[in-house]
């Protein structure tokens, strides 16, 4: 099957979805819920909470899918959906600024050719310090490969918005990392 | 120092590691809870005016509040009593009880005045699908954020005015003066029937190319159960909560300046902040951001809402955006930052 087939039948499976069909729905929900969890996991970096942030997603999808306008634009539409939960999760448990203890991410590791332990331990306290926000637009940048465009258009936001909080993100991603390889620490005012 | 190659690799890399399977578990409770969840249904434009709620027939009201409102830039601009100098606005008669029209002098620049001018001319004479069509982009979008309906293409916007002129008694009326930014305006208004004028909206519109490309109207009801003056101006209140956001956190200046159950709606970042210690840790935030909101307009006021345009992101960053304050006894009791595309 092709990308064009896909499209159709997904274009397909929304439309009878919209008018209450929910055999299509559960078809659309095992079809995007594998992309939907490696973008909620990697935002929120706990299996858990991206489990539930998902759940949220499809059952808030189901409900607003008559509103939706034009179902080519599902996948982009979902993908907003999913942000919005995953934000709303990360709210409800309030560790964004007091988690800064580096904690193993849960769920399948990928290859240490790629990182060193070191370097992925200073990537995580960083990525753990972010907003929402911020981890949302990395992983749309970094994981997705999405220009900032495309984000917006997927978060709804202006395009100087994604720019912007890609901006910081990358700053701040920089700043944990450059800070994590200085080899003194400064207390009380005085190198110890 | 880390190059962005460099950083873009590792980000990759570590963006890379994760999860990529959902449990069938997950699903499986997803189902079941859509098992029981009855879907919302589509909204769609009424076919007949007296079928509609009292609230959706204000937001219906709106619709023609809006572009009657546009017409009046164009009175409020040139600080004629009427339309066309002798009469009032379709719709619009002054009666005793309505606001007047603010008077022209704080209008910003409004720069797109031969399109006001013609939406002025349309909107204050019988409903004109051909005028409707030379004033308002093919693709304009309406956005009526009372009823949360979205009315896409002139078409749409063209039936749901059409219907609306049905309506007897209908009248809208500016309460504030223009304020503009770049190619967007923004003003309140009321609208009713001859009775009652007992809709309130933010209105704002998106001009291109000498033509109406998208519209908002906000609700501005507000909640707040009694009001009273504030202790300064507008003009300083608008900059005193600008300010408070670009400086280092102040805890007295927030109390000051928001009630203690104030929110803040934030339709930029799609964040909510309730109650000081949450809006004082968001200004914490955006301090380490290196922040800054710049007033750019005069602010406008109807009832207890006051809205300014504003410029606002970090370091060289400037990003356009409208904010609304809804005020009790002098002090924020919500406010809403929307972004400007």
């Amino acid at each position: 099957m092709d990308a064009t087939e896909g499209d159709r039948l997904d274009r397909d499976l929304v439309e009878q979805a919209q008018h209450g069909d929910r055999e299509a729905f559960a078809i659309l929900a095992r079809t995007h819920g594998d992309r939907l969890m490696a973008i909620a996991h990697r935002i929120l970096r706990d299996v858990g909470r991206a489990e539930d942030a998902v759940q949220q997603t499809l059952v808030i999808a189901w409900r607003e899918l008559p509103g939706l306008r034009d179902p080519d634009r599902f996948d982009a539409w979902l993908h907003r959906l999913l942000v919005n939960a995953s934000f709303t999760e990360a709210r409800r448990w309030r560790t964004w600024n007091a988690n800064v203890r580096v904690l193993p991410v849960d769920g399948p590791a990928g290859s240490d050719e790629a990182l060193s332990v070191d370097d992925r331990d200073r990537l995580e306290r960083g990525f753990r310090r972010l907003p929402p926000d911020q981890r949302a637009i990395l992983v749309f940048t970094h994981y997705l490969g999405l220009a900032p465009a495309e984000i917006a258009e997927r978060l709804g936001i202006p395009v100087g918005t994604a720019r912007s909080r890609l901006h910081y993100a990358h700053r701040a991603m920089r700043a944990a990392i450059e800070a994590d390889e200085r080899p003194v620490a400064v207390a009380g005012g005085r190198l110890r | 120092m880390t190059d962005q190659r460099e950083l873009d690799r590792m980000l990759g890399a570590f963006l890379g590691e994760g999860a990529d399977e959902l449990a069938d578990r997950v699903i499986d409770a997803a189902l079941d809870e859509i098992d029981h969840t009855q879907q919302r249904r589509a909204l769609r434009m009424p076919r007949r005016f007296p079928t509609m709620n009292t609230y959706s027939r204000l937001g219906a009201a709106a619709v023609i509040g809006v572009l009657a409102v546009a017409g009046t830039l164009v009175l409020v601009q040139r600080g004629q009593p009427g339309v066309g100098g002798s009469g009032a606005p379709s719709g619009a008669s002054a009666s005793p009880s309505q606001p007047a029209v603010p008077s022209p002098s704080p209008v910003v620049g409004v720069t797109d005045e031969a399109l006001v001018a013609d939406l002025l001319a349309m909107w204050s004479t019988p409903y004109d699908a051909a005028k409707a069509a030379a004033l308002y982009a093919p693709n304009a979008v309406f956005y009526d954020k009372v009823n949360n309906e979205t009315l896409t293409g002139l078409e749409a916007i063209q039936a749901k005015s059409k219907a609306m002129e049905a309506v007897a008694g209908f009248k809208a009326v500016v309460t504030s003066a223009p304020i503009q930014q770049d190619n967007f305006v923004a003003h309140f208004l009321k609208f009713g029937n001859t009775a009652e004028l007992s809709g309130r909206g933010l209105v704002v519109y998106e001009l291109k190319d000498g033509k109406v490309v998208n519209q908002w109207v906000y609700d501005a009801t507000s909640s707040a159960a009694t009001q009273s003056p504030a202790a300064v101006t507008d003009e300083a209140l608008v900059a005193d909560l600008a300010a408070v956001m670009s400086n280092p956190y102040d805890a007295a200046k927030v109390a000051a300046l928001y009630a203690p159950d104030a929110v803040v709606h934030d339709l930029v970042e799609n964040l909510t902040q309730t109650g000081l210690e949450e809006i004082g840790a968001r200004i914490r935030y955006l301090n380490t951001q290196d922040f800054k909101v710049v007033v750019t307009s005069a602010p406008i006021r109807q009832d207890n809402f006051v809205a300014n345009f504003v410029k606002f992101g970090g370091g060289e960053a400037a990003f356009p955006g409208l904010v609304v304050y809804e005020l009790k006894d002098g002090k924020v009791l919500n406010q809403w930052v929307y972004p400007a595309p």
